[in-house]
């Protein structure tokens, strides 16, 4: 999107023009809506994260001075509400939160393990792991966890991340690292099932040692 | 390179963010040290299986959930509704009350609004006299507002030199004159506060960037360039005074403090731009360290041509 295009829409948005505001949440909404799907693996509380952010910006845009791109100020917004969420499911009972991504978002929603050769065991061992590292990464610190999806899943370079938490690179590789020590050591006994892998390409295979 | 700096490595080897330098560097280190290779097997290991975690992409469905919701939210919302029948005149007079409500919040902010006001009327005292609120005005150099950090409105008219402000005393009124009144200029350079928004602080930077002979002017602009809070408004005072930054001292420091501090890419970018001119020798080591050092890539390049350039002839 040109820059000069987004501006405008901001401005009308700030206007009061609601149909501005929707055609900018259309144009950042999913990677949002993804963001918080893979931050707390359910449904409904990515629904709640979403909702809760948009509304949020939508009453702060007013005070927007195009200080930083819209993106980062967005995603300020976004990951503060998302840290907010985390700490209130912390706070509630596991039942509660309705954390298992399987029950609650269904097969559907997986990428499609559609290897030929598949077969049910080898496809119960990577479930398991699948649930394994889901678990591993639930028990991992709010703010590292946050870190790690964005640098992990979102594929946000940690300057940005650094930008986005209003903090410095050192403390996002700090965190980064954090999550990953956590990672290790509750998965430590895990063997890789496979080497193909569901969707990105984050890890060994891009980046080479 | 030490144990801790390859640890330190590690994780962002496997990101893809290291410089290639410190990749080769990193590599030969794990010939020479086992435990720092097992570390990084460690890793690796983690990666892999890592990689069977499933991402989940929002389906077209939820998406379009998500957005009915949150379109019914917004248009229930008392901000929307007071806002979509909003005229710009409703959002001035709302101003005073979100003032209100940042000064309530922030002491540090109330106390700056304090200073500012103590200084805006100590500065004005003396020089302005009080303008009645709707007088038709012509040339009126000696009569402006006894407050000076409450503009409003600035209008221009095409193929004209003639300026309208709009402003406010207890109620609205109007100044109308070239920009060389000293009342003009004078509110107009008013607008430099932080309280003024930042569509004003531009229009005035725009009226006032032919200006720069004039002390204050200068000075307003140099001040816009450290110290305004939009970029953009940085960004147009950098324009105003870049053809100075060779001549004038105090501009090149300006101008080099942006380049070396400014947090936005494009101030830094159009501050390099104004000072590659410069064949200043203070500024040969700091574009070197640029060359060596700048995170943005431009800058980068630019200054290594910039540093290049000064020792090729020596070289041949």
């Amino acid at each position: 999107m040109l820059q000069s295009e987004e501006a405008a829409l901001i401005s009308e948005a700030q206007r009061g023009r609601t149909e501005a505001f929707e055609e900018l949440v259309r144009r950042c909404d999913r990677s949002v809506l993804r963001l918080a799907l893979n931050l707390t693996r359910s449904e409904e509380s990515a629904r709640d994260i979403y909702q809760e952010s948009f509304l949020r910006i939508f009453r702060a845009l007013p005070d927007f001075r195009f200080e930083c791109s819209f993106g980062t100020w967005v995603h300020r917004i976004v990951t503060s509400v998302c840290l907010d969420h985390l700490r209130r499911s912390a706070a509630r009972p596991r039942e509660e939160t309705g954390n298992d991504v399987e029950s609650e978002v269904g097969a559907l929603q997986f990428v499609a393990d559609s290897h030929p050769d598949h077969d049910p065991e080898r496809a119960l061992a990577r479930k398991e792991m699948r649930r394994r590292i889901d678990h591993a990464l639930s028990r991992v610190a709010d703010r590292e966890r946050l870190v790690f999806v964005l640098r992990h899943d979102e594929g946000m370079r940690t300057a940005a991340i650094a930008e986005v938490l209003e903090t410095t690179e050192e403390t996002v590789r700090n965190c980064l690292y954090r999550a990953h020590r956590s990672l290790r050591l509750a998965l430590g006994d895990l063997r890789e099932v496979t080497r193909a892998r569901p969707r990105g390409e984050v890890g060994p295979a891009r980046h080479t040692c | 390179m030490d144990c801790k700096t390859a640890r330190q490595n590690i994780l962002m080897l496997h990101y893809g963010e290291i410089d290639p330098e410190v990749k080769a560097e990193l590599e030969r280190h794990f010939d020479s040290c086992r435990q720092c290779a097992s570390e990084h097997a460690e890793e690796r290991r983690l990666q892999a299986i890592l990689a069977q975690r499933t991402l989940l992409e929002p389906t077209t469905e939820l998406l379009s959930r998500c957005r009915q919701d949150l379109s019914n939210a917004i248009r229930t919302s008392p901000v929307a509704a007071s806002s979509n029948g909003s005229t710009v005149l409703d959002r001035i007079l709302a101003w005073p009350h979100r003032l209100w409500a940042q000064t309530r919040v922030s002491p540090a902010f109330a106390t700056a609004l304090l200073v500012v006001g103590f200084l805006a009327g100590s500065f004005s005292v003396g020089r302005l006299s009080t303008l009645d609120a709707g007088r038709p005005s012509g040339s009126s150099g000696a009569e402006a507002p006894t407050m000076t950090h409450n503009l409003r409105t600035i209008q221009t008219e095409p193929g004209s030199d003639i300026v309208r402000l709009g402003y406010d005393t207890s109620g609205r009124a109007s100044l109308q004159g070239t920009i060389d009144d000293p009342a003009i200029r004078t509110l107009l350079l008013s607008t430099r506060g932080e309280n003024i928004n930042a569509d004003l602080r531009l229009a005035a930077i725009d009226l006032l960037r032919d200006h720069a002979d004039d002390p204050k002017v200068r000075g307003a602009l140099l001040r816009a360039i450290g110290a305004d809070a939009n970029p953009a408004a940085r960004l147009k005072a950098l324009d105003a005074l870049r053809d100075r930054a060779v001549s004038d001292a105090h501009v090149r420091g300006a101008v080099t403090r942006a380049l070396l501090q400014d947090e936005n890419p494009g101030v830094r970018v159009r501050a390099f731009d104004a000072l590659v001119r410069s064949d200043s020798p203070e500024m040969m080591p700091i574009f070197e360290r640029l060359a060596r050092e700048d995170p943005n890539e431009y800058v980068r390049m630019r200054s290594a041509a910039v540093v290049d350039a000064l020792y090729r002839p020596e070289d041949r």
